[in-house]
């Protein structure tokens, strides 16, 4: 890099407003020689990173987005846009960040010792109880294959196409539609009748 | 969050979430946004590690790195990187460590004070990714330009005049410290590496660290540059992530070399056992008061490849 990259973002050096226009897409290729296109990208997705983390790992939050973005810089030639967008890539290595928190922090949590299980459903599920979701509905959802549950929240929550879900999970599209096609039936399925609405 | 979802992708997501429930499941997915500081702290570490090249640093130590040289832009407190506390068993300063860590502490007691408005601060780094750099900067008392260089003490980073604001009293400022001996540690030495920490305070810093368990005395050596000097070491487990979910556990040795007449930390080394993983050196060639900085303040440091 010469001094000249250094210093200034892309977007004074490219005239103003440039890294506002280019798609995540076009600034991560660019990234790959011009660090500093990186950037934007942070701006761009940290609120939603962040809050993926502050759902899972409320008290890490702060520390995991540091680490994501490292993580997402230092791998950032290994995306491949055949698998999805940026977007999904991004929770994809946020994904990695949080189940390393996981597993890292797993002997400072009593009483889960050795039970395998490397997914922060914990928190999440104190959050689904801290706001009065149904114990119902909670205990369906704790119910689900980990897969599908994934799926689920990361398309209620993050708001993520089921195709981008698909990407972070790092299964096919159709096969994470399917899932959570059965998800949804099964959440449906232990429903009190429904005396109105469709029977479809 | 702003609904994003359109058109058919976006029928598909109602349909998806059309169950009983779902209104509630998805309301208790509502968070705070990030404080400014975090996301400044990523965009700070991000731009840390581009500025060192593109090729891979130890997740750790670039963490390490990032937050400590450039926290200075993300306002509060940033979260200190993550150790394995929980696996090495507690262990207690080896008296002589003790003993020559207390001296230090009596030397830089009786080190000159400065009241220069610079700070100087030149180090040479090696390690396997980015090869030998030397890095020179300047720090302003007044912090009003550039850079601003803040050292963590428990979870605040504090900029040079709230240094001067630290208690010097050994029992006051270990309080502000982590428990933790490694953290404190960790802590206390990147205060003694490179700032401008006052005689009463380095010399309180040398003797919480007197009395911090873990710390072996290794005697006399020379650093890298050929300078007679005294070492201690800290060995503790930590973990560095060689990719997405992997993660390695490794113990590393972290070494000082103190230089006993001033008290000034010489060279700094991070061994790695069992692993063949990446271990670093940080030689402090110059850190001390500058009247004026040489051509331009502080703005990032200015790096040449060695």
């Amino acid at each position: 890099m010469t001094p000249d990259e250094r210093d200034g973002t892309p977007d004074e050096r490219d005239g103003p407003g440039t890294g506002g226009a280019a798609t995540d897409e076009e600034l991560l290729a660019r990234a790959g020689r011009d660090a500093s296109a990186f950037e934007p990208l942070v701006r761009r997705h940290s609120d939603a990173l962040h809050g993926y983390f502050a759902r899972r790992a409320p008290g890490a939050a702060d520390d995991l987005l540091a680490e994501a973005w490292l993580q997402a810089y230092s791998t950032r030639h290994g995306f491949d846009a055949a698998r999805g967008p940026v977007r999904a890539w991004l929770f994809g290595v946020a994904r990695n960040v949080l189940s390393a928190h996981w597993r890292r922090t797993e002997r400072q949590r009593p009483g889960r010792l050795g039970d395998g299980r490397d997914d922060p459903w914990e928190a999440v599920d104190a959050r689904l109880d801290a706001a009065a979701v149904a114990p119902r509905l909670c205990a369906l959802l704790t119910e689900l294959p980990e897969v599908e549950r994934e799926l689920l929240l990361l398309v209620a929550w993050e708001q993520l196409t089921p195709g981008e879900a698909a990407a972070v999970v790092g299964i096919p599209a159709g096969t994470a539609r399917s899932r959570l096609h059965r998800a949804r039936n099964r959440l449906r399925a232990d429903a009190p009748l429904k005396l109105t609405g469709d029977l479809a | 969050m702003t609904e994003r979802t359109e058109g058919s992708e976006g029928t598909e997501r109602a349909g998806l979430l059309d169950f009983p429930g779902a209104a509630e499941l998805i309301a208790a997915g509502d968070v705070a946004p990030p404080r400014p500081g975090a996301v400044a702290a990523a965009q700070a570490a991000v731009a840390f590690a581009a500025r060192e090249g593109t090729r891979p640093v130890p997740r750790r130590r670039r963490l390490l790195v990032a937050t400590a040289a450039v926290a200075a832009i993300a306002a509060g407190a940033v979260a200190y990187p993550v150790l394995d506390l929980g696996g090495k068993p507690a262990a207690t300063a080896s008296a002589s460590a003790g003993r020559f860590l207390d001296d230090m502490a009596g030397v830089a007691a009786g080190a000159p004070a400065s009241d220069a408005e610079y700070w100087k601060v030149r180090v040479e780094t090696d390690n396997q990714d980015d090869g030998k750099r030397t890095f020179t900067t300047y720090y302003a008392r007044s912090g009003e330009a550039g850079e601003v260089k803040k050292w963590p003490v428990g979870e605040e980073w504090l900029t040079w005049p709230q240094l001067d604001e630290l208690p010097t009293d050994e029992k006051a400022l270990a309080a502000l410290f982590p428990k933790d001996a490694e953290r404190r540690f960790e802590q206390i030495v990147i205060m003694l590496e490179d700032s401008p920490a006052g005689p009463k305070l380095r010399s309180a810093l040398f003797r919480i660290l007197a009395d911090t368990p873990g710390i072996e005395l290794i005697g006399d050596v020379e650093d890298s540059k050929g300078r007679p000097g005294v070492a201690v070491e800290m060995t503790r487990k930590a973990r560095y992530s060689t990719g997405p979910g992997e993660d390695v556990t490794y113990w590393t040795k972290d070494r000082y070399v103190v230089d006993p007449d001033t008290g000034l930390l010489l060279e700094n080394t991070h061994k790695i056992r069992g692993q063949s993983l990446p271990a670093d050196r940080y030689t402090w060639l110059e850190v001390g008061p500058a009247d004026k900085p040489a051509d331009k303040l502080a703005d990032g440091p200015a790096d040449k490849r060695g």
